[in-house]
């Protein structure tokens, strides 16, 4: 970041909102990792989560209200407008990822029944790897404003996509072969919050890029179809 | 090229319009060119008859400063000195040089020579006591009439009995000039000698000094009513009918013939308080009375000048109303107050009809010693001189005249570089 | 009881009339203590006169007499024995065109304390114009010119003298009117962040006529229109959801 405002009062107001957001994000952040590490575990703890998620919210709304604030009262121009217009909308992005993290721990209680209902479960490892990676990037790329990084997030859900379009054929030959049941149907469910998320991931970096190069990424992200 | 409607109709109207300006010019031009014209005629004028003014002709003689003679009592006092002979031995000088020996050429060769010889003499031995019983050249100033035929005044065409001078006098005049005796230069009696019935020896000291004194009551007197009335009037006082109509009357008074203000100081000063006329203090009265509107007026437009934000800013602080102004707004305002002060002065300074209504006609001889003694000023001087029928005289008054003028451009001049210096911005 | 120390101007039914004119219509407001409160409001809406009763700065206007009271900390501004000089030292003000006296730096800034007798000797005097000058934001750029005039700084260095000579007599309140007004937008911000700096000693009234200023230094915002109180209440609130349709109007840029 270049030098502050003469006002220093703006530039508190600023990082106020800044903390707000990589608060937030850091709470959607524990909230996925402790889902998707509680996935082999029976025992997770439902309640913090829960909890949790309510604080996710209410950071949403503090920081939509911070910005209404800001704009009212400081008249943000250039870097700062961007910075202050695009605050509300990962707030909402970053509220979406804490919510696909409770589905995903619904989905996997609804799952454990059975034995081999585990080896499901550790067909999505390598999905919920990635999505943890990509996740962190994001988060990073946001608290640095780094266009650069955030770039390389969007790019990056490529992989995530193909990562799903494999483990979607995987559970399907499975189904094809075994017969359907709602372990094999929630385990698609999961992979697909996952992907979710991981275009959640993408979006962040978009407003990223905005924040620092005032215009969105433009190209076609690059998308995979799954097909059967 | 005009393009539109507008750009049509206006250059229509060009051309009238720069015939206008043209002839405004022109008016302009020639009005100014008519005034430098007068200008430069009364400039010539005065300046052709005021130079010579300041020279005299000038006799160099050989005198025996005779100790004995000059000094008989021995202690150099003026009792001592005005018993002495000291006429006579300037007389003898020029005798001897002109070689007039009977009694007719004596008288004549007498009268060339300024009465106030002796006193010159006298004046020089009380400076040089040293140089008494040694024979020393000095300049004496020649008579009026002698000095006429120099500057060609007197003529040797006119027939003898319409002469000042006779051909006798003549005579020994052209034989000194040619002697190489006479000279011709800066007159030491215009600046240090007083009034005087003999034009040679009249000089404006006395009248200098007069107008200085009452100048100087005029100012002590004006300014630090006319500044405080000022202050007063724009800062303190209440703005009702009243101070209305005293402003009226201030301005109105500013308008008034000066010579009334002569008659208002000879009713109430000398006849009502009884004070002795012809003084430099009662005439500085007069002129104070005359030039307070002046002062009035101008310090009060210098005081409206200083724009209001000072005082606001002074009173924001907690200044009490005097202190505002007194501290902030009269500081301020001095410059176009002292400004306004010296125009007024130099106006007072070419008075004369208010100083006739108290009597400051008189022939004073002797330079006033102080503000109680009988004198008179500059512009009363020249009156004086002007009625006086020698030819000299009439020379004098222009130079006089140059005096007062340089006078007055030096104080004018003084007035605005004093503004220029103490010109400040807000 | 709490609010008696945290209001330290008080105005109940003030009316101002110009003449006949009446100009400020039955206004009461309480200022908080310590804290930078903003007049707005349309040209001619009065919000300059307001400001001026709280000095008694109208007394100086002809014609122009008040109704109602103004209490500052605790007393009646305008009972007949209350001697303004003592109150102009105790509620200072900066105007909207910079007016440093044509004097030196220094005598700006020392004639108020001079005046109402606030220093003991020289030193202690260069001490408290050292003092005003360094809470004004302008000492290190004048301490070496002390001797030069005030009229010769730039626009904001002479506002900033202004506020010197303002705070060099220790008063509680501040008003500023439109103090930036004729500034740019640098010099503007510069004064902006030293009022923030200036609120924890100090009590200030700015009127202004740009609404983001507003927004932008007070905590509190009084809205008046035609000689009237609008709304009055915390600039945030004020900005982000106004109460009443006409404070909304003026400040969306609806009315002029």
């Amino acid at each position: 970041m270049t030098q502050g405002h003469i006002n220093a009062a703006f530039d508190e107001d600023l990082e106020a909102l800044d903390a707000l957001i990589a608060k937030m994000g850091n709470l959607a952040l524990s909230q996925y990792i402790a889902v998707i590490d509680g996935l082999s575990d029976e025992n997770s703890d439902l309640h913090s989560l829960i909890a949790n998620d309510k604080k996710i919210d209410q950071l949403e709304t503090e920081i939509y209200n911070k910005t209404v604030e800001i704009i009212a009262i400081r008249s943000p121009q250039a870097n700062d407008l961007r910075r202050i217009i695009t605050a509300p909308k990962i707030a909402s992005f970053l509220e979406r990822i804490g919510d696909y993290a409770k589905n995903i721990i619904k989905r996997r209680n609804m799952m454990l029944v059975e034995e081999n209902d585990l080896v499901i479960l550790e067909s999505l490892n390598n999905i919920s790897e990635m999505a943890r990676e990509l996740l962190i990037d994001a988060l990073d790329a946001l608290s640095r404003k780094d266009a650069v990084k955030a770039k390389l997030v969007w790019e990056g859900d490529v992989e995530l996509d193909d990562e799903h379009s494999v483990v979607y054929k995987t559970i399907y030959h499975r189904m094809v072969e075994k017969g359907s049941s709602p372990a094999e149907i929630n385990a698609l469910f999961i992979a697909k919050n996952i992907e979710r998320i991981g275009d959640y991931c993408t979006s962040i970096a978009e407003q990223i890029y905005f924040i620092v190069h005032g215009e969105m990424l433009d190209e076609q992200r690059p998308k995979v179809e799954i097909t059967p | 090229m005009p393009t539109t409607n507008t750009d049509q109709l206006v250059n229509a109207s060009l051309k009238l319009r720069r015939k206008k300006e043209r002839r405004f010019k022109m008016l302009g031009i020639l009005a100014i060119a008519l005034a430098l014209c007068f200008l430069v005629t009364l400039m010539v004028s005065i300046l052709s008859k005021g130079i010579p003014g300041f020279f005299q002709y000038y006799i160099t003689l050989s005198v025996d400063l005779d100790r004995e003679r000059l000094d008989p009592i021995g202690d150099l006092s003026d009792q001592s000195l005005f018993d002495g002979q000291a006429n006579k031995i300037v007389q003898e000088a020029i005798f001897l040089k002109t070689g007039a020996t009977s009694r007719n050429e004596k008288r004549a060769v007498r009268k060339l020579l300024s009465n106030g010889s002796d006193t010159r003499l006298i004046s020089f031995v009380k400076s040089n006591p040293k140089l008494l019983d040694s024979t020393q050249k000095l300049k004496f100033a020649l008579d009026d009439d002698a000095d006429s035929y120099f500057r060609g005044f007197v003529k040797k065409q006119t027939p003898e009995k319409q002469r000042r001078l006779s051909d006798l006098q003549i005579e020994y005049l052209d034989t000194m000039n040619k002697s190489g005796l006479i000279s011709y230069q800066i007159s030491d009696y215009l600046f240090f000698g007083s009034a005087s019935r003999n034009a040679e020896m009249a000089g404006i000291k006395g009248a200098a000094i007069g107008s200085l004194l009452t100048l100087t009551v005029c100012f002590l007197i004006s300014f630090p009513i006319g500044v405080a009335t000022a202050v007063y009037l724009e800062e303190f006082a209440p703005k009702n009918k009243f101070t209305e109509l005293i402003e009226i009357n201030i301005n109105n008074l500013a308008a008034v013939p000066s010579v009334v203000f002569g008659i208002l100081g000879l009713a109430m000063f000398i006849n009502l308080f009884g004070l002795p006329r012809s003084i430099p203090l009662v005439g500085g009265m007069v002129l104070a009375l005359m030039t307070l509107p002046t002062i009035i007026i101008s310090s009060r437009a210098a005081i409206k000048a200083v724009p209001p934000s000072i005082r606001i800013g002074a009173l924001g602080v907690g200044a009490s109303k005097v202190q505002a102004t007194m501290h902030h707004v009269v500081p301020l305002a001095i410059p176009g107050m002292l400004t306004g002060t010296i125009i007024g002065m130099a106006q007072a300074l070419g008075e004369t009809a208010p100083l006739l209504m108290i009597g400051m006609v008189a022939f004073i001889v002797d330079v006033p010693g102080s503000v109680m003694d009988p004198g008179t000023v500059l512009p009363v001087q020249i009156f004086m001189w002007a009625d006086f029928a020698e030819r000299m005289f009439i020379q004098k008054t222009s130079s006089a005249i140059i005096i007062l003028l340089l006078f007055l451009i030096l104080m004018n001049g003084g007035a605005i570089w004093l503004r220029k210096k103490l010109e400040r911005r807000w | 009881m709490a609010d008696l120390d945290k209001t330290i101007v008080k105005c109940s039914n003030v009316s101002v009339f110009y003449g006949e004119n009446k100009a400020i219509n039955d206004i009461s407001i309480e200022i908080e203590r310590q804290s930078i409160t903003s007049f707005i409001g349309p040209s001619g809406c009065g919000k300059s006169t307001f400001l001026r009763t709280i000095n008694r700065m109208n007394d100086t206007i002809e014609g122009c007499h008040i109704e109602g009271q103004v209490m500052v900390d605790g007393q009646d501004i305008y009972a007949p024995s209350i001697d303004v000089v003592p109150l102009r030292a105790k509620v200072g003000m900066v105007f909207q065109k910079p007016n440093p006296f044509p004097k030196t730096i220094y005598e700006n800034v020392a004639y108020g304390p001079r005046i109402h007798g606030l220093a003991k000797n020289k030193s202690h005097l260069d001490e408290i114009v050292e003092k005003a000058l360094i809470g004004a934001g302008l000492w290190t750029e004048v301490r070496d010119r002390l001797q030069d005039t005030g009229t010769g700084l730039s626009g904001g260095q002479q506002q900033r003298l202004c506020i010197a000579r303002a705070i060099a007599v220790e008063p509680q309140i501040i008003l500023m009117d439109e103090p930036c007004s004729s500034l740019d937008p640098i010099a503007t911000s510069k004064i902006e962040a030293l009022m923030s700096e200036l609120s924890n000693d100090y009590t200030i009234i700015i009127v202004t006529h740009s609404m983001q200023q507003a927004a932008r230094v007070s905590q509190n915002t009084a809205y008046f229109h035609l000689g009237n109180l609008i709304e009055y209440g915390d600039t945030k609130e004020i900005f982000v959801r106004p109460q009443d349709p006409q404070t909304e109007a003026y400040i969306s840029g609806k009315i002029g």
